[in-house]
């Protein structure tokens, strides 16, 4: 059955944050990973069911980390639906990039819906008990963010599926 | 270059440009200068349109092309890097031959002959153009309904000169493929060229990409032959990364890559409004396909461009562009054979089966021939030993099918000549191959006699040399001890390195002893030294099977008048000999 929606959702984030172990995680893997390092990007397939709108293709594009060695090719990031900033919460410099990633998806996709993954939340010791953890995190790092955070685990799967659902949910309803 | 020069040779170039179509097909395949193109024109006058070798000086090349003797060696210098020719000093003189063209004359020839007819037509077209009457721009117009069926009237001519070339030359053909061909032409009618003609230069639409210029989402696609390939939806999107990222790299802002070619097949990329089609495409496409092309995306266009202004992902009401698509891969590909995949597979298996057969079929045969090239080898050598005395040949024979080859040695070229005529005798051997070597028998024999004498000199004096050494280490033990110390440890490490290099000589372990504490005990002990030691040497890489242990005995030693200092000691010697003596 041919899907009612295909969307383009970018995930942009500093290198080794964990974009393409998040996608690993639950996407089924056609292309090499060298083309990250070649040209920048890889695409994968994600197939979702959402209720109510039926069958839906995410199509992720993992873009490689955005640091002073390479600079984000923009027409990577156009025409996308939605795009998932992902930062590594053992490493204080990629929740800081949180807010330049924002401006750039700001910049050039300005009407797509966006959402945080605070990723590797298995290496933190007080995930399970605090449930205000991304607050915390966000307001630690004076990023007034008004769009959805998750707490995310590449490693054990954590909230990865429900990051993508909600998003993909977000961009059909609107 | 001089100015009149260059004048010359631009009218020479051109005059054998008209007249030689191998030197216009050369020039254009090397893009080669104007000196090298008359110079090459002058050879391929000289060789008779490359037909002869010639041996000549360069001035004499330099002479007929109007150039200076360095220039025409610089040139002839610069041909035989092309490969179009091949030269050889040979004394004062040079030898210049042709290569080989991959293309074959009649080929060039009929291409040269299109080219004249369509030349004939541009110069038509050049004279109404300067005419000032009509707009230049609107002459294409104006003139298409005239120009055009002159044109396909010309195209139909050139095509039919084509036809009868290929007939001409697939008449000579033999191949399960022609035959094939040779059936549908007489089952549909199509004369066979025409035949052969679609299916061995038609190109052919794989699959087709409709992809949404803003998202790079995937609208729609369709393919020749149905596959469970790669995902197209990624496909499709890494196409989109791969053309943003040399739009990009190369800073082409308004050029944007527009084929991929890879082996026989490509995608091409065309660009719309709001989306654009990537086509792969097996050969190569003709104008009318692109014509066809245009106009499927204008219709694409026409139909969708609301739906596409506003697409965001929503796929609803883009379902027919698949049908569309598969319709104009379909009419493009019309009459050529499709080959569904489980088809194929069957093929497969059919040819698998068949080369299985024709495997299992010559190996047989093969056996066959095999079994009766050796009867035959056994029965020809049977005869030439019944016909010659022993000493006289060491020969071998080998028959393949009709071909006999014998080989090793006879001792006079007359025994050669025997065994050639015993062997010409069998009727089934047409050919005889002799390979055999002439040599005297009882020389060699002799030879080999004096090699063997010298070499068992030699290994006597090896082991009287050994027996020396050994005989020279006497391996002393204190008084009721049989364990190995560092002083022992020593005499076997200096008996190992004495041996280590001649596997085939064994040793006798010989113990002595004092008187004290009676011959029991002094055998006993003497056993557990001689054991000690064979352990040891046998411990380092010895052979143990080399080392011997003797009963114990006093008088071995004590017979010996070299040992007669060791009396009332106590110790161990090596006594070297041949293996098996």
């Amino acid at each position: 059955m041919n899907p009612a929606y295909k969307l383009k959702i970018i995930m942009l984030g500093d290198f080794a944050v964990g974009k393409t172990s998040l996608i690993r995680r639950f996407v089924y893997d056609e292309f090499n990973d060298s083309y990250l390092t070649t040209i920048g990007v890889k695409v994968t397939r994600k197939e979702l069911d959402i209720a109510g709108c039926g069958k839906t293709d995410l199509l992720l594009w993992d873009i490689a980390g955005n640091d002073k060695f390479t600079t984000i090719t923009p027409e990577y990031i156009k025409g996308a639906s939605g795009g998932i900033i992902v930062a590594d919460i053992t490493r204080k410099n990629t929740v800081e990039s949180i807010a330049v990633n924002a401006e750039i998806i700001e910049k050039y996709i300005p009407d797509a819906a966006v959402a945080v993954a605070l990723n590797k939340i298995d290496l933190s010791d007080d995930s399970d008990n605090n449930t205000n953890l991304a607050d915390e995190i966000m307001k630690k790092f004076n990023l007034n963010w008004n769009k959805p955070v998750m707490l995310t685990s590449a490693k054990t799967g954590r909230n990865v599926e429900n990051l993508l659902l909600n998003l993909a949910a977000s961009i059909i309803k609107r | 270059m001089k100015d009149y020069i260059r004048k010359d040779i631009s009218i020479i170039q051109k005059s054998i440009k008209l007249e030689s179509p191998i030197l216009r097909h050369y020039i254009r395949k090397h893009n080669l200068s104007g000196l090298d193109a008359v110079i090459l024109g002058v050879l391929i006058d000289l060789t008779g349109q490359r037909k002869t070798d010639i041996r000549t000086h360069y001035n004499v090349i330099a002479s007929h092309a109007g150039v200076s003797d360095m220039e025409a060696y610089h040139s002839i210098n610069s041909l035989h890097r092309y490969r179009i020719i091949d030269t050889k000093p040979v004394g004062n003189f040079i030898h210049i031959s042709f290569t080989d063209i991959g293309e074959t004359i009649e080929e060039i020839d009929l291409a040269e002959q299109n080219a004249k007819k369509i030349k004939k037509l541009e110069s038509d077209v050049s004279y109404l153009k300067s005419k000032k009457f009509v707009p230049s721009d609107e002459l294409f117009d104006i003139m298409m309904p005239l120009i055009g069926r002159i044109i396909r009237k010309k195209l139909s001519e050139a095509l039919k000169d084509i036809v009868n070339y290929i007939n001409s030359r697939i008449e000579s053909l033999t191949s399960f493929t022609l035959w094939k061909y040779r059936f549908q032409s007489y089952r549909t009618g199509i004369p066979l060229a025409e035949i052969v003609f679609r299916n061995s230069i038609p190109y052919l639409i794989e699959e087709v990409l409709l992809i949404d210029r803003k998202t790079s989402v995937l609208l729609a696609a369709a393919s020749w032959q149905e596959h469970a390939g790669t995902d197209r939806d990624i496909v499709a999107a890494m196409l989109s990364a791969v053309k943003d990222f040399i739009k990009t790299s190369f800073n082409k802002e308004k050029n944007y890559l527009n084929e991929i070619s890879f082996g026989d097949s490509k995608i091409l990329i065309f660009e719309s409004v709001y989306f654009y089609s990537a086509v792969l495409i097996y050969g190569h496409p003709e104008e009318d396909f692109f014509n066809s092309l245009d106009s499927f995306i204008n219709s694409i266009h026409v139909k969708f461009r609301q739906k596409l202004k506003k697409f965001k992902g929503n796929m609803d009401g883009l379902e027919p562009m698949n049908i569309l698509i598969s319709d104009f891969i379909n009419k493009t590909n019309a009459g050529i054979e499709r080959r569904p995949v489980e088809t194929s597979y069957t093929r497969l298996k059919v040819i698998a089966a068949v080369c299985a057969a024709v495997i299992a079929v010559t190996i047989i045969i093969f056996s066959i021939g095999e079994i009766r090239d050796y009867r035959l080898e056994k029965i020809i050598l049977k005869n030439i030993e019944n016909s010659l005395p022993a000493y006289a040949h060491d020969i071998d024979a080998d028959v393949d099918g009709e071909i006999l080859t014998l080989t090793g040695s006879v001792n006079s070229p007359q025994t050669g000549d025997i065994i050639t005529k015993t062997a010409s005798a069998f009727p089934e051997i047409k050919n005889i191959v002799n390979k055999t070597v002439t040599s005297d028998f009882r020389m060699v024999e002799k030879f080999t006699e004096d090699m063997s004498a010298f070499e068992n000199k030699f290994k006597d004096l090896e082991l009287l040399f050994i027996k020396q050494e050994l005989e020279k280490i006497v391996i002393e033990f204190p008084s009721g001890v049989s364990a190995i110390g560092e002083n022992q440890t020593f005499q076997i490490k200096k008996i190992f390195e004495i041996l280590k290099g001649y596997p085939d000589i064994d040793v006798d372990i010989i113990a002595f002893n004092d008187t004290t504490g009676g011959l029991d005990i002094n055998r006993r002990l003497a056993n557990d030294r001689m054991n000690a030691i064979k352990n040891n040497l046998s411990g380092l890489g010895i052979d143990k099977k080399k080392i011997h242990i003797t009963d114990f005995n006093p008088d071995v030693i004590n017979a010996d008048h070299r040992y007669r200092d060791y009396k009332n000691t106590r110790g161990i010697i090596l006594f070297a000999r041949r293996s098996g003596n």
